[in-house]
């Protein structure tokens, strides 16, 4: 069941977007093998620029360099990377089924038919849609369809695990669940993974350490794996305080103010929900959002 | 009540005028093709005579035109759906004014291009007395009708999205066109297939101008028939032009809607 992830290194990775947003500031990050680590921040604050650098999909500005487990991949094009991708849309291919999705890269990869459908049902059993080979794309639900984006990115056994908003489109039940559910497992894949979200609580779960970003920089990069319940009351109270989501000085203040901060922690629920809109508000307007490419 | 059921007569009758119409000089024109003697009317005789003459004399234009139109077909896809595929990978004002450009063609009447078609080409006498001339007439004034139909596929389906998803997976740009982009746009390719062979097949103005009377297509061939053969021949052409064009559009509007289907499901 073990997957075999990549030490993820970035150095001075910059994003400049055509028309001079900068969406990103030269940013250094090293996710360790295994790890699970989440980007978390308000849109447009470049944490999928910064996952799309990892990916392939966007170069990073001149000086700046990505390397897994130290070779340095910055000029390998993103089907060279070996990498999975689970994206925000899902972007399944509706001209395949959804066994055919599974197996796309391992067709890809010529690997020999039997082994295929091998891997194939084992990543569907792993993500829970066993029978579902022969569906068409568009018969699913949108949980399925998460669960097949999930087994395809992992069914090549990739190096390091990208997801963008994996579970934003999905509505809030399910949401809960699934998120739940994906934690378990890729912690069971022991896999290298860093995925992108603006729900705090849902990095609090799934992640070993969070990195908080806001207008291309990270802010903080918090917590091992032990320990998260500093981190996530110290997150809440920058999440509520004044309702100013990410307090743009809290660096700067001495760690007496923060730890009482920290303490008055559980007054603060009630003033997450000032600041987070009812869920399933936000999942509205999340979902018409088109795909952003700063967010 | 009464009021609704007057409303009613009125709407049937001003439509079926409509229809009556648009469709009486077709059924006028293709009854007179099947006619013995137009000038003694129907009654006198049913004949298909006509319809063997037309064949006999007019084979050739009616081959030709089938071979340009499967030319025409393979030139467009060839140039037409990669074309669209670029432009579809590359949303951006460069874009926009290439696809104006390609289009350009249709706002020019098609007489106006061929003449600077014959200005161009007119002194290269091979080409010029080939049919090639008439496909080429053919390709610029049909290659739009592809591009758009594919491109509007591409813009339904994020088509980004979906090639970044595949390229993650290990897929190259080649593997990524053919097993993606391709498939996904097939509606949209069928659906420009059908309106090229269509256009081809009916073209007249450009091809007016640039055939030679041994490059003679369907249409010229029947204006040709109506200047110099017995009407009763030139209506029996039309015919024979119903019968091979009526497929094509049933099938457009087949594809058509299937195609519609398939955006909202």
């Amino acid at each position: 069941m073990t997957e075999t992830g990549a030490a993820i290194t970035l150095t001075g990775c910059a994003k400049v977007f055509p028309g001079g947003t900068r969406a990103l500031h030269p940013t250094d990050l090293t996710v360790a093998q295994g790890e699970i680590l989440a980007l978390l921040g308000p849109s447009g604050c470049g944490k999928t620029t910064l996952l799309r650098i990892i990916a392939g999909l966007e170069a990073p500005e001149a000086g700046g360099s990505v390397a897994f487990d130290g070779q340095d991949v910055t000029d390998l094009p993103i089907e060279k990377r070996r990498i999975g991708m689970v994206f925000q849309s899902y972007a399944l291919f509706p001209n395949m089924t959804v066994g055919q999705n599974i197996g796309y890269a391992l067709r890809l990869a010529r690997r020999p038919a039997a082994k295929i459908a091998d891997r194939v049902a084992e990543v569907m059993q792993m993500c829970q849609i066993t029978g579902l080979a022969d569906r068409a794309i568009d018969a699913l639900s949108g949980g399925q369809r998460q669960r097949v984006a999930l087994a395809r990115a992992i069914a090549m056994r990739p190096r390091a695990l990208l997801l963008d908003e994996p579970l934003s489109a999905l509505d809030a039940a399910l949401r809960e669940s699934l998120r739940d559910e994906l934690a378990g497992l890729l912690r069971d894949l022991s896999i290298t993974a860093v995925f992108v979200t603006h729900d705090q609580s849902e990095a609090m779960a799934i992640a070993d350490r969070v990195a908080v970003m806001r207008d291309g920089n990270i802010l903080q990069i918090d917590a091992s794996a032990g320990d998260l319940c500093p981190t996530r009351r110290r997150l809440r109270c920058q999440f509520c305080r004044g309702c100013e989501p990410f307090g743009r000085n809290h660096r700067r203040r001495p760690p007496s103010t923060a730890r009482r901060r920290g303490a008055g922690a559980a007054g603060c629920d009630r003033d997450i929900r000032v600041f987070h809109p009812p869920r399933s508000v936000a999942d509205r307007s999340d979902r018409k959002r088109p795909v952003d490419r700063n967010g | 009540m009464r009021r609704n059921r007057v409303a009613f007569g009125l709407q049937l009758t001003v439509t079926l005028l409509a229809c009556g119409f648009l469709i009486v000089p077709a059924v006028l024109s293709v009854m007179a093709g099947v006619t013995a003697n137009y000038f003694k009317g129907i009654a006198h005789g049913v004949t298909l005579k006509w319809l063997f003459e037309v064949w006999e004399l007019y084979a050739d234009s009616i081959w030709l035109s089938l071979l340009i139109a499967g030319a025409c077909l393979i030139a467009t896809l060839i140039i037409g759906v990669p074309a669209a595929y670029v432009l579809a990978k590359n949303p951006g004002r460069t874009s926009r004014i290439i696809e104006e450009f390609v289009s350009l063609p249709l706002s020019i009447p098609g007489l106006a291009l061929a003449l600077a078609l014959l200005q161009l080409y007119g002194t290269w006498q091979g080409f010029r007395l080939s049919w090639w001339f008439i496909l080429v007439g053919h390709v610029l004034y049909t290659l739009p009708f592809m591009i758009r139909a594919v491109l509007a596929v591409f813009s339904v389906i994020d088509l980004k999205t979906l090639e970044e998803s595949a390229a993650s997976l290990g897929a190259s740009p080649w593997r990524r066109f053919r097993d993606i982009a391709l498939p996904n746009a097939a509606p949209g390719i069928l659906a420009g297939a059908l309106t090229v062979v269509t256009l081809s097949v009916g073209e007249f103005n450009l091809t007016w101008m640039l055939h030679t009377p041994a490059t003679k297509t369907l249409p010229v061939g029947l204006a040709d028939s109506y200047a110099s053969m017995r009407l009763e021949i030139a209506s029996a052409y039309t015919l024979v032009f119903f019968i091979m064009i009526l497929p094509l559009l049933i099938a457009m509007q087949i594809v058509a809607q299937k195609a519609q289907a398939k955006v909202r499901p």
